[in-house]
């Protein structure tokens, strides 16, 4: 049972862990607006092409 | 298609209108200009998708001269966040983010603009993030950018406020979060604590888990719980008594008598229990505060229709300046496409203007000098000056939008009882608490600390509180969104109480919308008949009248006059013309010829609208015009009258015309009464001892939707929000009665289903929690539960009907 005293701290410690990831993305603005990433997130496909299009019109 | 024939291009590069003979590339400049911006900022795949080839050569974009304000030192103060030289933020507003692709060509931009380091769309607040270097693309040069791809920035300068309200949102995640993790963990330690009990577990263990809970529970304590310590002592300080108050007690109580059972070594702590009660608590207020702030958000958006910056007009020059800065009696300047910025009296130039937002008519008002114009309206087609009379909170639309703004803040009589009752219900629960300690301590002093804090618990009166503000602020903001303004929040709880309904006929019950099925007379008066129907520009019978003989218009009488449910009056030197309803020419006693007596008697009979128009005392021509029964109509007075509601018909129509509608509806209680003037249906609901409710036209039943116990008006009044009415369904008419009609039962339907809930939640409970049923844990997991149950009913209901 001597072990309890190993692992309380580590799981403490990895709560901990988890808790200052929260705080960080919530100080990082990720949870501000929770509407307009879902639309963006559909662009992405459409965002590689444009770029290589340019790519190309631009190296012609 | 047409036919190509040369290599010549013979639709507009950009919208692909056809060309005429003298134009190369485009149809307009705007095209042209448009076209040039969007290739410079390398998008041209816009054009690639429409299958177009390209043969243009960008030209640099110069900032755009309006937008110079930017540079006002004050306001970059307030606006701009410097990071350092290179590197700056601003926070733009942009009214026209109304889609998804807004989205992609927003952020876009830094890709193919040197200087945009960054740009972040809001969708919902429809606001833009951008961080740029100023020393690559100065602020107007920016906004200039933004512009001419169709998104006028507009600075956000509250933005004090608005990082405030950011920075607390992010507090109050912080403490969600933090007290979620340890109400979990504590849970996980309690759990082992009581199987310890039962089992037999080493002491060393036992205390070493109590010490840990202690500890994790700590910033629950002191940081998390901070909100209900605040509002607890705000309100004692004000000698009135909240519900956080107990909230308070509970956990400072039980966190001080665990760390004493800790120390004295006694068995059972409840740490885990104020955990989950402060992580459950915290997450329902956010909930709740998020659905209030989203319905005060929509409410505020109408104020765009006031553009941000004026052209002043000094000295024959035009001076550039902030809405803000604009002063009574100023002369503006205001293009064609521009809206104008403030009421005021137009001294120059000739236009018409868009009113529909004001009174719900989308057919463009004709302004000439000396008309009256008001803010937000659009002017369509001349440029004009205008002398301000009135600006901002004070124009026409300023008030409407002032008004609008109150519903949310303003307590309805049935949110004060409540808040009555929650109060006495707080001193409840406290003396229930010390009675039950009281009680167990003599009679099982084991569980009497377990069973009070139990109580507390259970019968915190949060979803008593929460359901109705909740319910109201949500069902606001659906009725916002299908485009109905309330002025008073009250009115959805009262609406479904009032027992008589009043409707008004044209343009109420019918569509408004009339056909002219015969002219009757010479066709040399139909000017003058146009020039006297522009005159009543809010009744739907002129209207029609002037737009059916849109063609004929004249501008030959002077000292036009308009009578309100009779008709107009116009002078030609020294003839008198009048246009009006049948009514008013008895007063005036102006008689008809026989022979079209007859005719028109026939025509009231079939339930058609009669106008005459005469020259000085002689009838000298008659419309004879049909209105269509709105679809909707029928069924919702059924309706009514099945919720046993008395329904009448107010009319300033013929009485046989008014006759021939009501049996339509085939409706064996409803009353229908013509021939009134809008004085008369005033008095008709001033004497009703009963509840009344006025449904009518907003400038020509003003008086009457004023004596009603709510009045409601449909398009056509300005006047309608601004003083008579209590709400107002802009160009919806009827449908947006009937809307009205079910939100208000639905809103009723909620709170008493929330109401009903809680109260019975809260005395089930305390029945429970004293006779020990439930533990403290369980009562900390149920109390929250209840209040997310409260909110969940409330914002998941739909309001409004499809």
């Amino acid at each position: 049972m001597d072990i309890i005293y190993l692992l309380l701290p580590i799981s403490i410690l990895l709560a901990l862990i988890g808790l200052a990831a929260y705080i960080w993305s919530v100080k990082n603005g990720q949870f501000d607006d929770l509407e307009t990433p879902a639309i963006r997130m559909l662009f992405d496909d459409q965002e590689k092409k444009t770029k290589k299009e340019e790519d190309d019109s631009s190296s012609s | 298609m047409q036919e190509v024939t040369n290599q010549q291009i013979q639709s507009c590069l950009h919208c692909q209108a056809n060309l005429l003979p003298n134009q190369e590339k485009f149809c307009c400049r705007g095209c042209e200009f448009v076209f040039k911006t969007i290739q410079n900022l390398g998008l041209n795949n816009f054009y690639q998708l429409k299958d177009l080839t390209l043969k243009n050569t960008p030209n640099n974009l110069e900032p755009d001269k309006s937008f110079h304000y930017l540079e006002d030192p004050e306001l970059s103060a307030k606006i701009l966040k410097t990071f350092n030289h290179e590197h700056v933020e601003v926070n733009f507003y942009l009214p026209s983010i109304h889609c998804s692709a807004c989205i992609w060509i927003l952020e876009r931009l830094p890709q193919v603009t040197t200087g945009i380091k960054a740009l972040r769309v809001n969708f919902s607040e429809a606001q833009a993030r951008i961080e740029y270097d100023p020393t690559i693309i100065t602020l107007p040069k920016l906004a200039s950018l933004l512009h001419s791809i169709g998104y006028t920035p507009v600075p956000v300068d509250d933005m004090a406020i608005k990082r405030k309200n950011l920075a607390d949102k992010r507090k109050s995640l912080i403490q969600i979060g933090i007290a979620g993790l340890v109400a979990v963990n504590t849970m996980m330690l309690n759990d082992s604590l009581i199987e310890a009990n039962l089992s037999g577990m080493e002491d060393s263990y036992r205390i070493l888990f109590m010490w840990i809970s202690a500890i994790l529970a700590l910033p629950v304590v002191t940081y998390c719980a901070l909100p209900f310590y605040r509002t607890a002592i705000a309100s004692l300080v004000v000698g009135t008594i909240h519900l956080d108050l107990p909230i308070s007690i509970i956990i400072i109580l039980t966190y001080l008598t665990d760390l004493s059972t800790i120390i004295s070594g006694g068995l059972n702590i409840y740490l885990d229990s104020i955990s989950c009660l402060v992580f459950l608590l915290l997450g329902a207020r956010y909930l709740q505060h998020q659905a209030v702030t989203k319905a005060r958000h929509s409410s505020q958006t109408a104020w765009d229709l006031f553009p941000d910056q004026v052209t002043e007009l000094i000295n024959g020059q035009t001076i550039k300046k902030r809405i803000q800065e604009l002063q009574i009696n100023d002369l503006l300047q205001v293009l064609p496409g521009e809206r104008v910025p403030a009421d005021g009296i137009v001294i120059d130039g000739e236009s018409s203007v868009d009113l529909s937002f004001l009174n719900g008519e989308s057919i463009p008002f004709k302004i000439q000098k000396d008309s009256e114009v008001y803010g937000g309206t659009l002017n369509l087609d001349g440029l004009i000056t205008v002398r301000i009379l009135a600006i901002q909170q004070h124009t026409r639309l300023g008030k409407i939008i002032e008004q609008l703004k109150n519903p949310v803040t303003e307590k309805t009589e049935l949110e004060a009882n409540l808040d009555l009752i929650s109060r006495y219900f707080v001193i409840g629960v406290l003396i229930a608490a010390i009675l039950t300690f009281l009680f167990w301590n003599f009679v099982l002093p084991d569980v009497a600390w377990s069973r009070t804090i139990a109580l507390l618990v259970i019968t915190c009166p949060c979803a008593l509180g929460l359901s109705v503000p909740t319910t109201i602020a949500i069902a606001m903001r659906q009725a916002h969104q299908v485009g109905l303004y309330i002025k008073n929040s009250g009115t959805l709880q009262i609406l479904n109480k009032i027992k008589n309904f009043y409707f008004d006929k044209t343009g109420t019950l019918t569509s408004g919308k009339l056909q002219v099925i015969s002219a009757n007379g010479p066709d040399k008066y139909y000017g003058i008949c146009q020039q006297l129907a522009c005159a009543a520009p809010s009744h739907p019978i002129a209207i029609t009248l002037s737009n059916y003989l849109a063609s004929y218009s004249s501008n030959q009488l002077t000292d036009l006059k308009l009578y309100p449910g009779k008709g107009v009056f116009g002078k030609d030197h020294s003839d008198c013309y009048f246009l009006g309803s049948i009514k008013w020419f008895d007063e005036l006693k102006i008689s008809i010829p026989i022979e079209s007596q007859e005719i028109i008697l026939l025509n009231l009979a079939k339930g058609l609208s009669i106008s005459l128009v005469a020259k000085n005392n002689n009838l000298v021509m008659w419309f004879v015009l049909s209105d269509t029964v709105l679809e909707d109509t029928a069924s919702f007075l059924k309706q009514l009258e099945q919720d046993h509601k008395k329904i009448s018909i107010l009319s300033g129509d013929n009485q046989k015309v008014v006759n021939h509608l009501a049996s339509s509806f085939n409706l064996p209680n409803l009353i229908a009464l013509g021939d009134l003037s809008h004085d008369q249906k005033a008095e008709i609901i001033k004497n009703d001892p009963e509840t009344s409710i006025m449904i009518g036209d907003g400038i020509n039943d003003a008086s009457a939707l004023q004596q009603a116990t709510l009045g409601i008006g449909i398009g056509g009044g300005i006047e309608a929000i601004l003083e008579s009415a209590d709400v107002y369904v802009g160009r919806q008419g009827l449908k947006g009665i009937i809307q009205l009609y079910y939100i208000a039962g639905q809103v009723n339907k909620v709170i008493k289903r929330n109401l009903i809930f809680s109260f019975c939640y809260n005395i089930i409970g305390a029945g429970l929690a004293f006779s020990g049923y439930v533990t403290p844990f369980i009562a900390a997991i149920l109390m929250p539960l209840s209040s997310l149950i409260v909110i969940l009913s409330a914002s998941l209901t739909r309001y409004t009907k499809s």
